[in-house]
């Protein structure tokens, strides 16, 4: 139980829609998208770890 | 278990998945899914004391320990399915929800199938 896991998801989101703004208004259309698509992989690694550590607890706590 | 750790973490991240929802939806779905795997987590590790309470108290009423495993089998099943079904009809996605949802009934009643056979076989000898 981390909030910070959840800050840490919140921070990159914030991050990654100003970046993409800046690089919109500068015209670069196609680093905006680099941008959106690195951090929206980064979050889901994150994600992936931390279903795989609910998936560990289920199985051991209901023995499945 | 600490009820306002609990409370705290989901109006936080609802806060937070409020605020990114209108620069970047799909963040706000994760953060949504990131909250409900850090509670539910929280409350699977925080319920093992009543788990082993239950086991006990089936021990000591003489059932089968392997009725009990069903149930607590089933009670896990549940639990991922819920998680999974609701990220996705947070996501929009309610036609893939109700298939997931579909599958952990099946999961259920996959697991359970011993008990109906035993069931089957009680009425079975009742009749004759």
């Amino acid at each position: 139980m981390d909030i910070n896991f959840i800050f840490k998801i919140a921070a990159i989101g914030i991050i990654v829609a100003v970046l993409n703004q800046v690089l919109i208004r500068t015209g670069r259309e196609e680093q905006a998208t680099m941008t959106t698509l690195a951090g929206l992989i980064v979050v889901l690694f994150m994600i992936v770890q931390q279903i795989s550590r609910l998936f560990d607890t289920i199985k051991t706590v209901f023995r499945l | 278990m600490n009820i306002f750790t609990v409370v705290g973490l989901a109006v936080t991240a609802a806060i937070l998945a409020v605020l990114l929802r209108q620069y970047k939806p799909e963040y706000a779905m994760l953060t949504g899914l990131a909250a409900g795997i850090m509670i539910l987590v929280y409350v699977v590790v925080a319920s093992k004391p009543v788990i082993s309470e239950a086991s006990a108290l089936l021990g000591k009423a003489n059932i089968k320990s392997s009725y009990g495993m069903i149930l607590l089998k089933s009670l896990g099943i549940c639990f991922v399915a819920q998680l999974a079904s609701d990220a996705c009809r947070d996501a929009g996605e309610s036609a893939i929800a109700s298939k997931i949802e579909l599958a952990g009934k099946f999961a259920v009643i996959i697991i359970a199938l011993p008990l109906f056979e035993q069931v089957a076989e009680l009425a079975i000898k009742l009749l004759s």
